[in-house]
């Protein structure tokens, strides 16, 4: 009876054994290097990386295994390899910080790099000082959540992108810190994917950039002080929800920049103290609703080459412009908008006013002709031909008005 | 002749000059913006530039905004007095796309997908290409390749 019951609990040791194990790196512990615990492992197993730091170079990693960082491990990249190489399926990346990654012009170098796989995740890394971030491509069903990424300034042009996405789909991005890369989130030919709670602050060019890259939904993000704001361009089917636009600022710089959209949402979304709230370019078929425009040089660029807009219970709040275009074809709607620019009456008081309004003033007009003309924009001379331009409209675009016009402002 | 005169005179006469000069103008990476597609020009190795015969200046991420500015027709191609590329070997140096040698290759990554890298000379551009696939043009077949 003793017999049969060691026998079976060995077999339960072993089988256990056999299904996954962990194994322990770190100074303490008899194996020192990551490759080595690596090199040992098999399919599924557990290594736990202890705190310390750890200099090999590039670590390349091609089974599933979780990589599991306890007290803050640190691999340093010593600023001339890629750290972290992974082609697999099934695996887990945590608690583990990434720094001095290495800088080639011919190769994307990163420190987290993911070819090839599926089903996997990274969360609770910090990444300092990197080319690229996290880089994947050709990857599917996958989360990158509660990452920290800092660039380095001082790289100018040189620098990666922070979450760098291409040809994936199923993508989930949560929750992670971006600051100071060439592009926060960077998707190119992404689909059905989602981009949530992050928040991209001081990045050289764009918070995020989409390109070519269709079916996906960014939602309450926060795009802050970034280069030139956010990027949309050639891609389709993008929702764009609760999202915050802060502070971008510059001669090229947008809240959000469209190019070559088609069939999207921008819903409930806030713009302040950006150059452009947003600027469109042959876009066709967005809704744009329920939007916080306020304290903005323009809220709404919108170029002629647009078609099937509608603007639409926005509040227009303190911009310099609100709308500017750059033609007099109309081919878009605005409706039920708020402007606080607007001195109509509701005579019949059920809160719409009961003339048009016309959001694009005759300056509006000029500066998109002229960009340096602005510095009259002050002038009395400007305020006269406003008015002219309000009582006799020539310069203007006739038919872009808001039929209906909210008296006050909608709580958003 | 008062000294502050001259001073004016100087000025004006640099001023004149400037405007029509067709000199390459340096590009501000990380500030300009690409003429066509609008994106902030950050990648060194593949930034370009239109001069007007007037002498006006359009810079551009990637050979395809180039192209595809040119075929817009904002700037006809018989107006353009010179069409620069950067070396893709020397990010400061310019060339001129007639004499350039470019490689198409899909792992290049350029901004906009061109995916065309400039060259001085052929040497150049083969040496480029020798352990990666990829293709070997001249300017004329890149405008057709772009579009």
């Amino acid at each position: 009876m003793k017999h049969w019951s060691l026998t079976i609990f060995l077999l339960f040791v072993l089988t256990l054994n056999g299904i996954c194990s962990t194994i322990y790196v770190g100074k303490n512990y008899p194996i020192k290097k990551i490759k080595q615990a690596i090199d040992i492992a098999k399919q599924n197993d557990t290594v736990f990386i202890s705190g310390g730091i750890y200099k090999e170079g590039n670590i390349v990693i091609s089974k599933s295994l979780n990589l599991i960082g306890i007290d803050n491990p640190v691999i340093d990249g010593e600023t001339r390899f890629e750290i972290l190489t992974i082609s697999a399926q099934h695996f887990l990346v945590r608690g583990i910080t990434f720094k001095n990654s290495g800088y080639s012009s011919m190769n994307d170098f990163a420190s987290i790099k993911v070819i090839d796989a599926q089903n996997f995740i990274l969360e609770n890394n910090t990444i300092i000082n990197s080319s690229f971030a996290i880089h994947i491509s050709n990857c599917s069903n996958f989360t990158v959540r509660n990452n920290v990424i800092t660039g380095s300034p001082r790289e100018e042009q040189n620098t990666g992108n922070g979450i760098h996405l291409w040809k994936c789909n199923r993508a989930t991005i949560l929750n992670n810190k971006i600051s100071s890369h060439r592009d926060g989130i960077y998707f190119e030919f992404v689909t059905e994917s989602e981009i949530k709670n992050n928040y991209s602050t001081k990045n050289m060019r764009y918070g995020l950039h989409f390109m070519f890259s269709n079916n996906d939904t960014y939602t309450q993000n926060t795009f802050i002080e970034n280069g030139a704001g956010v990027a949309v361009m050639f891609s389709h089917h993008v929702n764009m929800i609760q999202n915050t636009f802060e502070s971008n600022q510059g001669a090229s710089s947008y809240g959000i920049l469209l190019k070559e959209i088609s069939d999207g949402l921008i819903a409930k979304n806030i713009f302040t103290d950006n150059t452009v709230g947003i600027f469109m370019e042959g876009t066709n078929r967005l809704q744009v609703k329920q939007n916080r425009f306020e304290k903005n040089g323009w809220g709404f660029r919108i170029q002629a080459s647009c078609s099937d807009i509608t603007v639409t219970e926005n509040n227009f709040k303190g911009n310099t412009f609100d709308v500017a275009t750059n033609g007099t074809l109309v081919l878009n709607k605005f409706e039920n908008n708020y402007w606080d620019k607007y001195e109509g009456y509701d005579l019949n008081k059920d809160g719409k006013g009961d003339v048009p309004f016309h959001p694009v003033s005759m300056f509006a007009m000029v500066t998109e002709e002229m960009p340096y003309s602005i510095m009259l924009y002050r002038s009395f001379i400007v305020m006269l031909l406003e008015r002219a331009e309000k009582a006799v409209p020539s310069l203007t675009p006739i038919d872009l008005k808001d039929e209906k016009p909210l008296m006050k402002a909608r709580t958003l | 002749m008062n000294f502050i005169m001259r001073k004016h005179i100087v000025l004006l006469i640099a001023i004149t000059f400037s405007a029509c000069s067709q000199e390459p103008q340096p590009i501000n990476y990380g500030k300009d913006e690409c003429s066509e597609c609008k994106m902030t020009i950050m990648d060194e190795k593949f930034a370009t530039e239109i001069i007007t015969s007037k002498g006006k200046v359009f810079k551009f991420d990637d050979l395809v905004c180039m192209v595809q500015f040119i075929n817009s027709g904002v700037v006809k191609e018989n107006e353009t007095a010179k069409k620069l590329v950067i070396n893709y070997e020397d990010k400061n140096d310019f060339l001129d796309v007639e004499m350039a040698t470019f490689c198409f290759n899909e792992d290049l990554r350029s901004p906009m997908g061109g995916n065309t890298a400039a060259f001085q000379s052929n040497e150049a551009a083969i040496a480029f290409k020798k352990d990666k696939p990829g293709v070997i043009l001249k300017w004329d077949e890149v405008k057709i390749n772009s579009n």
